[in-house]
C-alpha cells in the first residue's frame, strides 16, 4: 500500500492502458455486434457512441474538479463514509469479475476454436491465468509500462491487417447509410456506450495521475484514438464482409486476416493476428485483474493486495467456467453487460460526484470557506 | 538469488507450456488434401472425391502423375466422409491446403446451401478455396487432371484459376465469394465450369441440357490429350445452379465486370466479306455504370473501354491507315456491344443479377429494411440495358506497315 501511494505514471502509460482495454473488444466481437445491432450503420452507430461518451466524460471531467487526485472509492467514503464506499466497491468489483470472466472464458474459447482444438478449455485458461497472475504481482506500474511497449505494435499489427485486404473493399457495402434506423441506431443504441464503459478505470487512476490537466488529457486522447480505432475497425469490416454476413463472424477481425492471401509471398497471415490478439487481450486481462484485487484491497481497506491474487484467480477461473458454452457467454455479455455497464461506468459516476459536488458547496456555504 | 532461480524455472516451465504440444501435430502425420470433389451418390449419399497430395514425389520432382493420389467413397455428409478417409488412409487427413472445391451439376442444380453450411463451419477451409461445377462428374474432373506442366497440384490448381486473366474464358470463385454472393442481396454467384473434354465424343451430360443452356464453345486451337477444362460458367440464383454461360458470354461477362485481364477476339472483317479479324483485347479501365428507375422499372446504362492490338487480317486490307482503322473500330465496338446485350439479356431471361447492378442503387435507400423491401433480385428481370462500347486499336503488333495486300500480282502483271 505504502509502494502504491509512491505509485505514478505518465500520461502516456495511461493512455495506453486505457485505450487497450477499451479497444481490446476488436479482437473479440466488436465489428460484428456492430453489424448487428447497425447493419450497414454499424460504423455510424461507434461515432454516435462516442460522441455521446465525450460529453459525458466533458461533464464527469467538470464535477471531478473539486476531488483531484481522488479516486471513485475515496469520493463515496467522503459522501457516505464507510458504507458507501464498500457499496460503490462491490460494484465495482463485480464489474471487473464479471468482464474478466466472461473475456477470458470468449477468449479461451476463441483460442480453442481457431490454434488448439484439441487442447482442454480449462487448461488453455489456466495457463492464461498464470499469465495474469504475474502481471497482477508485477503491479500496475509494470504492467502500465509494458502497455507502452506493447499497444502501438499491437495497433500498427491491426492496422496492417486492415490494410492489407484492400483488394476486398466494396463501399457499397456501407449503403444504405442508416442501416437499421435511426430508432435503432440512437435510441436503441444509446447503451452501447457500455463499450466505452472502461474508463471507470481512469476514474481508479486518477491518484495516480499527477493533475487534472493530466486526467483530462489521457481521458480525451483515449476516447478520441478508441473512437477512430473502433470506427475504422467496423468501416473496413463491413467493407470487406457485407451485412448480412457481417453478423455470422466469429471473432471477426481473424476472418478478415484470413482474407490475406498473395500465393506464395503473404499466406496464413492470421498466425500473425493470433500473436497480436493474444497480447492485447493478455494485456487486458491483467490490468482488469490488477483492478479487481485493487479494488478490493482498497474497498476494505486492507494493508497488502498480493495475498488476493491466488483467491480471486481461483474464482475468475471458476466464474469463466461456468456459462455452458461459448453462446451462452456471448448471451450473457450481452444481455447483462452491454445493457448495464454504462449505468455503473457513467451513471454511478456522474451520481457520486454529482453528489459529492452539491456536499462540498453546502459546506462550503456553511463555513465561508472556499476550497 | 532463490528467487531468481525460481522466476526462471517458471518461466521455463511456461515457455514449454504455452507452445501448445497437446495440439502438436507433425508435418509428416498429416495427408494434405488438395482437391475435393462432391457428387451425388446413391441412395441420398455423397460422392466424397479426394486428391491427396504426395509430398515426397513432390519434393523429389517426380512424374507429375505420382504427386498425388485420389480416393472416392460415399457417406452422408462431408465430414462423415473424411472420417471414414481417416479409418483406411494411414494419415490423418488434413483440409488446410485445399486449393479447390467441385460441385457436379446435379448437386448444383438441387442446392449447395447444405454443403457451404458445413464447408463454412469447418475452420481448416481457408476463403481463398476456389470453387468449380464440374459439368459431368466431380469425380471424373479430378481424375482426369493431368498436370503436364506442374509437379506440384496444388500449384497447378491454383495457375489454372488464373488463367481467366488472359483467356477470358472463366472467373476467379473463391469460398469467401460465393458465400457471400449467394446471401446477397444485389448479386448473384458465378462458379467456373469444368468438363473432360473427351475429344471427337460428345461429353456425356447426366442431366439433360435446357434451353437456357448454351453448348460451351470451344477454342479454335485444337487440343491434344488435354482433359480438365475450364470454360464457361455455372450461373447461381442463390445456392442454386440455374444456368450456365458459354465461353464467350463469359468474356462479356468480365467486361462488363470489369474483371477482364486480355483476351482474343475475332470479328468479321468490314471491309473483306467472309473474313475475319483477330484482335487482342484488354480493359485497363473499370467500366462506368448508372442505374436510374423509370417508373419502377430499371434502365442499365453500361460504358465499357476496351483496348485491342490488331494481331491478325485475313483479308488484304490494310488496316494500317487511319481511316481503315476508324472503320475497325466502329465495327469492333459494334460487334462487342451486340454480344454484351445478348449475355445481358441471357442473364435476364434466368432472373440473375451477376454484374451486381443493384449495388448502385443501395445508395437511394435510407435504411436496410427499405432496401430488403425493394427486392432487387426480383426486379432485374425488368431490366433495360443501354451499352456503349468504346475500342481503340492501340497498334497492328510488331508490323507498323503492311505491304499493299495484291503487291506480288501487280508486280507479276507489271514484268508480263
Amino acid at each position: 500500500m505504502i509502494m502504491e501511494s509512491r505509485l505514478s505514471f505518465g500520461r502516456w502509460e495511461a493512455i495506453t492502458l486505457l485505450l487497450n482495454t477499451i479497444c481490446v473488444q476488436i479482437f473479440i466481437d466488436f465489428p460484428r455486434v456492430m453489424a448487428e445491432e447497425g447493419a450497414t450503420a454499424g460504423w455510424l452507430l461507434v461515432l454516435y457512441n462516442s460522441a455521446i461518451v465525450f460529453f459525458i466524460f466533458s461533464f464527469i471531467l467538470k464535477l471531478f474538479l473539486k476531488f483531484e487526485g481522488k479516486d471513485l472509492l475515496d469520493i463515496s467514503e467522503e459522501i457516505g463514509g464507510n458504507v458507501l464506499r464498500v457499496i460503490v466497491g462491490f460494484f465495482i468489483i463485480i464489474y471487473f469479475a464479471f468482464i474478466l470472466s466472461m473475456v477470458l472464458r470468449e477468449f479461451g474459447e476463441g483460442m480453442q476454436v481457431i490454434a488448439f482444438p484439441e487442447s482442454p478449455l480449462n487448461f488453455i485458461i489456466m495457463l492464461f491465468l498464470v499469465g495474469i497472475i504475474a502481471g497482477a504481482y508485477f503491479g500496475l506500474e509494470s504492467i502500465a509500462r509494458f502497455h507502452v511497449l506493447a499497444v502501438p505494435i499491437i495497433i500498427i499489427g491491426l492496422l496492417i491487417i486492415l490494410l492489407s485486404v484492400t483488394q476486398y473493399y466494396n463501399f457499397s457495402n456501407l449503403f444504405p447509410v442508416m442501416g437499421t434506423g435511426s430508432y435503432n441506431i440512437f435510441i436503441n443504441g444509446f447503451h452501447r456506450i457500455s463499450t466505452f464503459s472502461a474508463l471507470i478505470i481512469l476514474f481508479i487512476i486518477t491518484p495516480f495521475l499527477k493533475t487534472h490537466k493530466d486526467l483530462k488529457a489521457v481521458g480525451f486522447t483515449t476516447i478520441g484514438m478508441a473512437a477512430v480505432l473502433l470506427t475504422v475497425t467496423t468501416i473496413i469490416y463491413l467493407v470487406v464482409i457485407p451485412y448480412p454476413v457481417a453478423v455470422e463472424s466469429f471473432i471477426p477481425i481473424y476472418q478478415v486476416a484470413r482474407l490475406i492471401d498473395i500465393p506464395r509471398i503473404f499466406e496464413r497471415i492470421e498466425s500473425v493476428f493470433i500473436v497480436i490478439w493474444t497480447g492485447s487481450i493478455l494485456l487486458y486481462l491483467s490490468v482488469a485483474f490488477y483492478f479487481l484485487v485493487y479494488t478490493f484491497q482498497k474497498t476494505f481497506k486492507l494493508t497488502y493486495y498480493r495475498p488476493l491474487i491466488i483467491p480471486f484467480a481461483i474464482l475468475v477461473f471458476n466464474f469463466s467456467l461456468l456459462p455452458d458454452n461459448y453462446l451462452s457467454t456471448v448471451h450473457l455479455e450481452a444481455k447483462y453487460f452491454s445493457n448495464f455497464a454504462w449505468i455503473l461506468a457513467f451513471g454511478m459516476t456522474i451520481i457520486l460526484l454529482g453528489v459529492g459536488n452539491i456536499m462540498k458547496n453546502k459546506r462550503q456555504k456553511g463555513t465561508g470557506e472556499s476550497d | 538469488m532463490i528467487k531468481r532461480v525460481e522466476l526462471v524455472l517458471i518461466i521455463l516451465i511456461l515457455c514449454g507450456l504455452i507452445t501448445g504440444c497437446y495440439d502438436r501435430k507433425e508435418l509428416d502425420d498429416m495427408a494434405y488434401v488438395v482437391g475435393i470433389g462432391l457428387d451425388k451418390g446413391e441412395a441420398n449419399f455423397l460422392r466424397i472425391t479426394l486428391q491427396v497430395a504426395v509430398p515426397m514425389q513432390i519434393a523429389e520432382g517426380g512424374d507429375p502423375e505420382d504427386t498425388y493420389f485420389i480416393e472416392t467413397i460415399e457417406a452422408p455428409n462431408l465430414y462423415e466422409g473424411l472420417n471414414i478417409f481417416n479409418a483406411f488412409l494411414s494419415k490423418q487427413v488434413n483440409l488446410s491446403h485445399v486449393k479447390v472445391i467441385v460441385f457436379s451439376k446435379a448437386l448444383a442444380k438441387e442446392g449447395l446451401q447444405v454443403y457451404m453450411n458445413e464447408i463454412m463451419e469447418g475452420r481448416e477451409f481457408r476463403p481463398s478455396v476456389h470453387m468449380v461445377v464440374a459439368r459431368d462428374s466431380a469425380e471424373e474432373y479430378l481424375k482426369e487432371i493431368q498436370p503436364m506442366l506442374d509437379t506440384n497440384p496444388a500449384k497447378y490448381h491454383e495457375l489454372i484459376h488464373k488463367s481467366y486473366l488472359y483467356t477470358g474464358f472463366s472467373a476467379d470463385t473463391r469460398l469467401h465469394n460465393f458465400y457471400i454472393e449467394t446471401n446477397s442481396e444485389y448479386i448473384e454467384a458465378v462458379v467456373p465450369l469444368s468438363g473432360v473434354k473427351q475429344n471427337n465424343n460428345n461429353n456425356d451430360s447426366e442431366e439433360p441440357t435446357s434451353e437456357e443452356n448454351l453448348e460451351a464453345e470451344e477454342p479454335s486451337e485444337e487440343e491434344a490429350e488435354v482433359d480438365g477444362e475450364l470454360i464457361g460458367l455455372a450461373v447461381f440464383k442463390g445456392t442454386k445452379m440455374v444456368g450456365e454461360l458459354n465461353g464467350e458470354e463469359t468474356t462479356y461477362h468480365l467486361i462488363t465486370k470489369g474483371d477482364l485481364g486480355h483476351s482474343y477476339l475475332s470479328i468479321p472483317d468490314p471491309l473483306a466479306k467472309d473474313k475475319l479479324i483477330l484482335l487482342k483485347i484488354s480493359q485497363d479501365r473499370k467500366p462506368e455504370y448508372q442505374l436510374l428507375l423509370y417508373n419502377n422499372k430499371p434502365v442499365v446504362n453500361i460504358n465499357v473501354i476496351l483496348e485491342a492490338h490488331l494481331f491478325a487480317v485475313e483479308s488484304n486490307v490494310p488496316y494500317d491507315n487511319i481511316k481503315n482503322l476508324e472503320v475497325l473500330e466502329k465495327e469492333a465496338e459494334d460487334y462487342v456491344k451486340r454480344e454484351i446485350l445478348k449475355y445481358l439479356h441471357h442473364t435476364r431471361e434466368m432472373e440473375v443479377d451477376i454484374n451486381g447492378f443493384g449495388g448502385m442503387l443501395k445508395k437511394n435507400f435510407t435504411t436496410w429494411m427499405e432496401w430488403e423491401k425493394f427486392n432487387w433480385l426480383e426486379k432485374y428481370k425488368e431490366s433495360d440495358f443501354d451499352v456503349d462500347v468504346t475500342v481503340k486499336v492501340k497498334s497492328s503488333g510488331a508490323i507498323i506497315q503492311s505491304i499493299p495486300g495484291n503487291y506480288r500480282e501487280e508486280r507479276k502483271e507489271e514484268q508480263l
